[in-house]
């Protein structure tokens, strides 16, 4: 095989020559980036998913005018703030454990014990407060160029959403180094679901008692202890950006379909 | 795809040549465009207008976010982020305080009784933010710039609330101190204020009634008669709803005002069915 | 059954349907019977339930989350004998977040939770007020709110003596604001 490989080979460029080899095919191959094949199923398969999914590059309209003075790159850096907070996050799961007795200490020993403990830390909760930040200045960046205006009034609507499970992303991360300044923030703040009108147990026209109301399915308990430290850390860690890594998706799909970044074309 | 380009002035087209292969890619995907066999047209305002999405756009981001990367590390190495000490369910700080973006929440607390302040007024916040653009009539003009002169009012209107929003972060992240007591920037924070607590009055309940009746009635008239077209504009449904959460947008500062100038404590105090309600 | 559907057939089956019901059973006549399932029948009542079965799980999912027992200290505990309160004493039970009140006319016990927003306020000794530090909200003694936010006064708990001449303070008991557990000075 080899031989005859060579022999084919002669007279072509190096290139070429990779071209031919297995490995080339198994990367670059038939899949992705392969001839056009008319009556090839995997092929017009692939090209479909593209087509509805709109994987291929594009021209974009922006009216003329440059991009970077138009969104100021406020919704690309949120995605990438994402991004770099799922990684420092699953970084920081390694060496956390959410449990009363040992969470305080596993986030002291990101300081003093663990190699470059401190700097995960530092970064995940710095860009937590970033990512808010860049979320709610990217919403108002929306408003005053009237991009929600139709086609994309359902893309505003999905973006509300992600504003507020960003805020709950944070809110539930504020909890997990159990301090005092965690404690008692989360206190107050599940506090305002006990004074939620009729579901909760202290507010207006309360229909349930303490403990069983919507309170309780944050806290899991009376008052914030171990059963709200693992709610908020299963949260914190899997619903949440789950959800915002799902919508996230429908948000750039829509985008995607409404012709890109709105413009006046 | 583009290898090169000869425009046909009596068409105002451009020619843009391809191979087959791209072609037969192109014309099956880009079914938005105007395609004839063989070749893509567009116009030459079109392709001023347009940019790569990968390279202009998303590259563009991408270097923005490595900067940031940057400027995160270097920050990270040399603040650390707070940590306090271990919780203590039996003893409350005093200088106790919410992350940051709920701290314009934890400020109306002061004002409003929590009912109010952390459910019904940021679930008014969200329907409002959520109905926003189907209680706008302007469908077109204003897309894809800043202007501030084609739509005034729904521009003021969102300034408006988003810099209240900000303002009372920043009031309770940077002038609170110690038991959510006002601080001027100049004075020491860790020294305990205190301050006599004020005879706080509540309106009479009579007043109460009149004051909601007249603000929303006011709510509902004065916008008409200064903004003849809004009314016409907007709608009769559209109108009510969006003069409905400006006005409770408004009863916010109102409130605050009241309880600074004239020590009120509730506008509205109701006793219904064994429960309190306070506005 | 053939396949082509006989219109004229179907109405007048229908019609006469009650009758034919009605009739002696045999098995198997009311599946061949063209108005027992029409297609619509089966349509509505696989989309109910669908329905059905969404809301009793979501019912149920939600039922989940809120747990029917709480690991945390019992609310009901013992409190030491009503000696140990000097008087005019206001003692913290910090595990059990209650204040043991002792006056002149007897013993009663406050909760440390803020009618407010659940924090726990500080006794000042020199004011005789309790305050809570997080939006400041004071109470006299008794537990009645006088300033800040809270809308009401602090919960007063049951207290009496058990066999054994101990305190028993039950904090799901809640007692009016005038309660007191009198205890003879001696």
């Amino acid at each position: 095989m080899e031989e005859k490989k060579k022999k084919d080979g002669e007279g072509k460029n190096i290139k070429e020559l990779a071209k031919g080899t297995q490995v080339w095919k198994a990367i670059f191959g038939d899949l992705l980036f392969g001839e056009f094949k008319p009556f090839s199923p995997i092929n017009s398969l692939m090209r479909g998913i593209a087509k509805i999914m709109q994987l291929h590059p594009y021209n974009m309209s922006v009216g003329g005018k440059r991009i970077i003075m138009y969104t100021f790159c406020l919704g690309g850096l949120s995605v990438f703030f994402f991004a770099l907070l799922s990684c420092t996050g699953a970084f920081l799961m390694i060496y956390y454990n959410p449990d009363v007795n040992k969470a305080y200490a596993n986030v002291e020993d990101f300081r003093y014990i663990v190699p470059f403990g401190i700097l995960i830390r530092n970064m995940h909760r710095w860009t937590a407060h970033l990512m808010v930040m860049f979320v709610s200045l990217h919403m108002l960046r929306v408003f005053l160029t009237g991009a929600y205006k139709p086609p994309r009034e359902l893309n505003w609507i999905v973006g509300v959403i992600l504003l507020v499970l960003t805020m709950l992303s944070s809110f539930t991360g504020y909890l997990l180094p159990w301090d005092q300044l965690a404690y008692w923030g989360v206190t107050i703040g599940c506090s305002m679901g006990e004074n939620a009108p009729l579901l909760g147990a202290k507010g207006p026209f309360a229909l349930l008692e303490s403990g069983k109301d919507v309170n309780s399915i944050l806290v899991g308990g009376a008052a914030v202890g171990q059963p709200t430290l693992l709610r908020f850390y299963l949260l914190h860690a899997i619903a949440l950006p789950l959800g915002i890594t799902g919508l996230m998706g429908f948000h750039f799909w829509r985008i995607r379909r409404a012709g890109g970044v709105s413009g006046p074309l | 795809m583009v290898e090169e380009q000869d425009e046909s002035k009596e068409k105002d087209e451009v020619i843009v040549r391809m191979s087959r292969r791209e072609w037969e890619y192109v014309k099956d995907v880009h079914i938005t465009s105007n395609y004839k066999e063989g070749f893509e047209t567009l116009t030459p305002k079109e392709q001023d207008y347009t940019v790569k999405h990968l390279r202009d756009s998303v590259g563009i981001e991408f270097i923005a976010g490595l900067l940031f990367t940057f400027i995160i590390m270097v920050w990270s190495l040399y603040m650390d982020a707070p940590l306090k000490e271990l919780a203590n369910p039996s003893d409350t700080p005093l200088d106790e305080r919410a992350p940051w973006y709920f701290i314009g929440l934890q400020e109306l607390l002061i004002y409003f009784d929590p009912w109010l302040a952390g459910v019904v007024i940021p679930s008014i916040l969200l329907v409002g933010l959520i109905v926003l653009p189907f209680i706008d009539p302007n469908k077109e003009s204003g897309v894809g710039r800043y202007s501030f002169r084609v739509r005034p009012i729904a521009v003021s209107a969102f300034c408006f609330g988003y810099a209240m929003w900000y303002i009372l972060i920043v009031i309770g992240q940077f002038f609170r101190g110690p038991g959510r007591v006002f601080y001027w920037p100049w004075e020491d924070k860790t020294v305990v204020k205190v301050v006599p607590p004020a005879e706080m009055v509540n309106f009479h309940i009579a007043g109460g009634f009149a004051f909601f009746i007249l603000f929303f009635g006011a709510c509902v008239v004065v916008p008409k008669l200064i903004f003849k077209n809004l009314y016409k504009s907007l709608g009769t449904v559209r109108y009510y709803i969006f003069v409905c959460l400006m006005a409770i947008m408004l009863l916010i500062p109102i409130k605050i005002f009241l309880r600074y100038v004239f020590d009120v404590k509730y506008i509205l105090s109701l006793q219904i069915f064994n429960t309190a309600l306070n506005f | 059954m053939t396949d082509k559907i006989d219109v004229k057939y179907l109405k007048t089956i229908r019609e006469k349907s009650t009758a034919e019901i009605s009739g002696s059973y045999e098995p198997g006549t009311l599946l061949g019977h063209p108005k027992t399932i029409t297609r619509r029948c089966l349509f509505w009542g696989a989309w109910l339930s669908f329905w059905g079965l969404v809301s009793m799980w979501s019912f149920s999912v939600v039922r989940y989350l809120i747990p029917r027992v709480s690991y945390e200290p019992s609310n009901i505990f013992k409190a030491g004998k009503p000696e140990d309160y000097a008087l005019g004493s206001v003692t913290l039970i910090e595990t059990r977040k209650v204040w043991i009140i002792r006056e002149e006319r007897g013993i009663y016990a406050l909760i440390a939770v803020c009618t407010h927003l659940s924090c726990q306020p500080r006794w000042l000794e020199k004011e005789q007020i309790f305050k809570c530090p997080c939006h400041g909200g004071q109470f006299y003694k008794n537990g009645v709110n006088f300033a800040g936010p809270p809308p009401k006064p602090l919960v007063r708990a049951f207290v009496e003596v058990s066999d054994d001449g101990r305190l028993l303070v039950d904090k799901d008991r809640v007692v009016d604001i005038d309660y007191i557990l009198p205890v003879e000075t001696g």
